[in-house]
């Protein structure tokens, strides 16, 4: 198990590498969605790749305008991956509270379905949100 | 399913998968990772309301999807990165012979 959270971190950090330093907007062996591709629709995770391109180069403006999802979830994955770390360090089941009240997932179908919608309506609000 | 204690409390609660489930949803690329979110959703509300059997099923078919989402996400997206590079070789190998 320790070998594997190894592994991990060498693989996020590779990821990191990649996307921070190519623009995957200029190059086109980067993955497309799928799901774009087959339907023309934004999914709720399209544009993550820019995004995370524009963050890892301290451009938040520019992330959300490509995937305000992929930002907003950040807060709860940091603070998700600090409990998680520390349990895997102190030996003890630490975990992120919130995460198993009845709502919290509730909520969260509801932004992302909410995102996934909005982001393919023609208005104002919509054309932001795409990516 | 597994567990036949009702009423009794067990040790863990079962993994709920949200946090994967929401990875995901943002990089996999895949509506299936919305489907996910709905077992998590179900692991927490069951095991909160008393129904630990059930909190177990919904963690297996949340892990199960999660799984499959990530899979599919990445054999998909190896599959776009041969056709992009295909067809990148091909065009410059009918650029070189024109």
């Amino acid at each position: 198990m320790q070998k594997l959270y190894i592994v991990g971190l060498f693989v996020l950090a590779g990821v990191f590498l990649l996307y921070g330093f190519v623009n995957p907007s200029t190059y086109s062996f980067f993955p497309q969605c799928p799901f774009h591709v087959l339907t023309g629709l934004d999914c709720p995770g399209c544009g993550s790749q820019r995004a995370l391109h524009s963050l890892l180069n301290g451009n938040l403006k520019e992330a959300a305008d490509y995937n305000l999802l992929l930002v907003f979830s950040i807060p709860l994955l940091v603070v998700h991956f600090r409990y998680k770390a520390a349990s895997i360090f102190t030996g003890r089941d630490i975990r992120f509270r919130a995460l198993d009240y009845t709502l919290t997932p509730i909520l969260i179908f509801i932004l992302v379905v909410g995102f996934a919608v909005l982001r393919n309506l023609p208005t104002e609000l919509g054309n932001y949100l795409k990516a | 399913m597994e567990s036949q204690n009702f009423g009794q409390p067990p040790a863990f609660r079962p993994k709920n998968w949200l946090v994967e489930s929401i990875l995901v949803t943002i990089f996999c690329c895949l509506p299936l990772g919305i489907v996910s979110i709905v077992n998590a959703a179900q692991v927490n509300s069951r095991y909160n309301a008393g129904d630990y059997a059930g909190a177990q099923a919904a963690s297996k078919e949340a892990g199960k999807w999660v799984k499959i989402a990530f899979f599919v996400g990445i054999a998909l997206g190896v599959i776009g990165i041969v056709l992009n590079v295909l067809i990148g070789v091909g065009a410059g190998l009918l650029g070189s012979f024109s």
